[in-house]
């Protein structure tokens, strides 16, 4: 395990990231909007990939293994995204 | 007699039990918010009702209350040969989890009176079950931080700081999917 790279420039960015989504998105009481929901969703899913392959040391070792870990938050993140797009689209 | 396993083999093992942990935890999430999911799409109009009565504001804040204190559990992996600071940021961590496990019981209070409603008993059922599951997660791993900060054993931490950053991601899925969408 390697928690270095976890305070890197592109895990403050990802924070700041899902911070800044979170408070734009509940600035007012009304639905969220799909642009902060998403930002939320790709900043989890960069989180995630940053989390496996630097902390969890599995740049380069093990690419399966790295690859199905991030594709479990993608898989949900995608769902919840396009559920939330989905009536926008229909009507 | 049973050989001594070299410090190698220890290591294996520690990692097959963390790989074990990490893919039970996703697989039992997955299972959950699969669910969760469906009965979203079958019943839109007792979910979307349901919603109303959530707390998005507080779940938000609640979420970076759980960065945070993820952040301080690597912050404690980093600092393995400063002791004391190791220490203070194991505690950090319990703290910031704790405070999670408190702000989530005010945030049931809230939401109680509601689920009460057979309109929207099967959004509570499944709201609190995986809110709950995740939950009850926080609060172990946050009692077992306040533990380890008495040993300071690595491996103990690295297995804590890992599933902690799972429980963190499993959250930063499960917010969005039942408070946002």
């Amino acid at each position: 395990m390697n928690s270095s790279k976890l305070f890197s420039s592109a895990n403050w960015i990802i924070m700041l990231g899902v911070v800044a989504a979170l408070i734009a998105a509940q600035w007012k009481h009304q639905a969220i909007p799909i642009v902060a929901l998403t930002i939320i969703l790709v900043f989890t899913i960069a989180k995630v990939r940053l989390i496996v392959l630097d902390f969890m040391s599995l740049r380069g070792t093990r690419p399966n293994l790295a690859r199905a870990l991030v594709i479990w938050p993608t898989f949900f993140a995608a769902a919840g995204l396009a559920k939330a797009l989905a009536p926008a689209v229909w009507h | 007699m049973a050989a001594i396993p070299t410090t190698e083999e220890s290591d294996e093992g520690g990692d097959l039990l963390l790989w074990v942990l990490v893919w039970g935890e996703l697989a039992a999430f997955g299972f959950l918010l699969l669910g969760y999911l469906v009965m979203s799409i079958l019943h839109p109009e007792s979910f979307g009702l349901a919603k109303l009565h959530l707390a998005p504001r507080l779940a938000g804040f609640n979420t970076i209350v759980l960065l945070a204190s993820s952040w301080q559990a690597a912050l404690a992996v980093r600092y393995q040969d400063k002791p004391q600071l190791q220490r203070l940021f194991l505690l950090l961590a319990a703290a910031l989890g704790i405070l999670f496990v408190a702000l989530k019981g005010v945030e049931y209070s809230f939401e109680w009176g509601a689920a009460s409603d057979p309109n929207l008993q099967t959004f509570f059922e499944l709201y609190f079950l995986i809110t709950g599951f995740h939950l009850a997660h926080v609060a172990f791993v946050a009692l077992l931080f306040v533990f380890a900060s008495i040993r300071l054993e690595r491996s103990t931490i690295v297995i804590l700081t890992t599933i902690w950053h799972v429980i963190d991601i499993v959250w930063l899925v499960m917010f969005p999917m039942i408070y946002l969408t």
